[in-house]
């Protein structure tokens, strides 16, 4: 289950969709979801689904790494489904909706931080949000939270999995049993991967403040953020896409 | 020159027990190459810490050059932020010090702290990758080097910061002998070519090759002192005092 999380992961490419700046995807994400629950026909669906398919395919990113993350909503999903198919009068069809909903939001999620490198994300976060400085909203400080954070779900991933070895060595079971059996196993593991999360935030909150971090009014970048060409594009296809959307569910197709 | 006078340091949630450094006078002269060794709990990582101005010492002074950092007042904004930028710091764990989500983005990480225009920034980062031999890896993600290349890489981030010292604390104790081999061999460079001052923190004398100087800490206090010809002799005095010496 752990190698299913694709959060933070970045997938190195040069295709269209690696080359637009991280506030286009930022954009993008938002508006697809909207467009996914807009929604309700199987023309609409199809519409949604295929802009998603053909975004797949610009992105480059093999289809393995795309696909990674979506075993366990699946699972999720599944037991969804049976309880809206068992309770509700119309829970097959209700059933069939919710399940496309959430896999175009995963994949349209995969997108987005498989093609855009965690810190471009934080930096997209920030230029995005800036306008929230003149509240004495923190924008700098939450953009690098959320890179920090998208940086450390891969280390303790992996600490986590090679604690399950070095456990699974020792006679402990993760695979099988109940759900609660293997609830209990997990137990212990998650105290000493929380422990080692608090020790290695500590350790790095001490290589930032010797770095300055927090120091400057005005820290600079390596790579500002500058829209192109493409950006434009971009641009304009989300906003038709949106269009379309919401023309069709208003015109009842 | 960074100078240390009467510096003790007690941890505020250990107000009770011993303190960590007790009296240390130390001089740093530019360009040296000092080592400090000692065993766990000797002190060593306190010191380094002092030296960064991440503590402050309760008693005594420390002055990096010229710049008096006081127990007395508490330093200002310019105060930290120049002895920092003059005194860079290389942890023990390399992944744990990494920033930037690539080479050229951590080694950018402390430039951009200073707050320089775009320019200086990247001539800063060019430079210091230039000199630390890591601009093919420069788009690479650091948590996929070595840890050899990750120790370089925060060398560099610290040179980055147009630093005059560099202190290591226990930076080579996570590596493999290549690893070692290949940072004791920019070390050796960076000092005796660009005139960078080291104070290269361990508990193993085989992390000194190329100090000048040396101290050994012991419960806080300096407890040895002499030339790094004089190691191989004291083999037997630096066991007793915690020191791995083979």
């Amino acid at each position: 289950m752990l190698k299913d999380i694709n959060l933070g992961r970045y997938h190195p490419g040069t295709s269209f969709l690696h080359r637009l700046d991280p506030r286009t995807k930022l954009v993008f994400l938002p508006v697809y979801i909207i467009c996914a629950f807009l929604a309700r026909t199987a023309l609409t669906g199809i519409v949604a689904l295929l802009a998603l398919v053909a975004l797949i395919a610009l992105s480059a990113v093999p289809l393995r790494f795309m696909f990674r993350g979506l075993r366990t909503p699946l699972i999720v999903l599944l037991i969804a489904d049976i309880l809206n198919i068992l309770l509700l009068d119309d829970g097959l069809r209700i059933s069939i909706w919710l399940t496309l909903r959430i896999i175009e939001v995963v994949l349209a999620s995969n997108l987005l931080t498989l093609t855009t490198r965690p810190g471009e994300i934080a930096a997209g976060l920030e230029k995005g949000l800036s306008f929230l400085k003149v509240f004495r909203v923190p924008v700098h400080d939450i953009a690098t939270m959320v890179a920090v954070a998208f940086r450390f779900i891969p280390i303790l991933t992996q600490e986590a999995r090679d604690l399950m070895d070095a456990q699974t060595m020792r006679g402990a079971d993760f695979r099988h049993g109940s759900l609660v059996r293997r609830a209990k196993a997990l137990g212990p593991l998650s105290v000493t991967v929380f422990a080692s999360a608090f020790r290695r935030a500590d350790e790095m909150a001490l290589a930032m403040d010797s770095r300055l971090y927090g120091f400057s009014d005005a820290p600079g970048n390596l790579h500002p953020l500058r829209y192109g060409r493409e950006d434009a594009a971009a641009y304009i296809c989300i906003l038709c896409f949106l269009a379309v959307m919401v023309l069709m569910r208003t015109g009842g197709l | 020159m960074i100078s240390l006078r009467g510096v003790r340091f007690r941890y505020p949630d250990n107000p009770e027990g011993n303190a960590a450094l007790s009296g240390i006078d130390l001089d740093i002269a530019d360009g040296a190459f000092l080592a400090v060794l000692g065993a766990s709990g000797s002190g060593k990582s306190t010191l380094a810490g002092i030296l960064d101005a991440l503590l402050i010492p309760t008693d005594g002074t420390v002055s990096v050059d010229g710049l008096v950092i006081d127990s007395a007042a508490r330093p200002s904004r310019e105060q930290l932020m120049r002895v920092r930028s003059t005194v860079g710091m290389v942890f023990q764990n390399p992944v744990n010090q990494i920033i930037g989500d690539t080479v050229e983005q951590d080694v950018a990480f402390g430039p951009a702290n200073l707050g320089l225009d775009h320019a200086e920034i990247v001539r800063r980062t060019d430079a210091a990758l230039h000199t630390m031999g890591l601009e093919e890896l420069r788009l690479r993600n650091p948590v996929h080097l070595s840890g050899g290349q990750m120790q370089r890489l925060a060398i560099a981030g610290a040179l980055a910061m147009g630093t005059r010292y560099v202190v290591l604390d226990e930076s080579l104790s996570m590596l493999d002998p290549q690893g070692r081999d290949e940072v004791l061999a920019n070390l050796g460079r960076l000092n005796s070519e660009e005139g960078l001052g080291i104070v290269m923190i361990s508990h193993d004398v085989r992390d000194c090759a190329g100090c000048g100087r040396f101290i050994v800490l012991d419960k806080g206090r300096i407890a040895m002192e002499g030339c790094a010809d004089d190691l191989s002799a004291m083999k037997d005095e630096l066991r007793a005092l915690g020191v791995r010496t083979c």
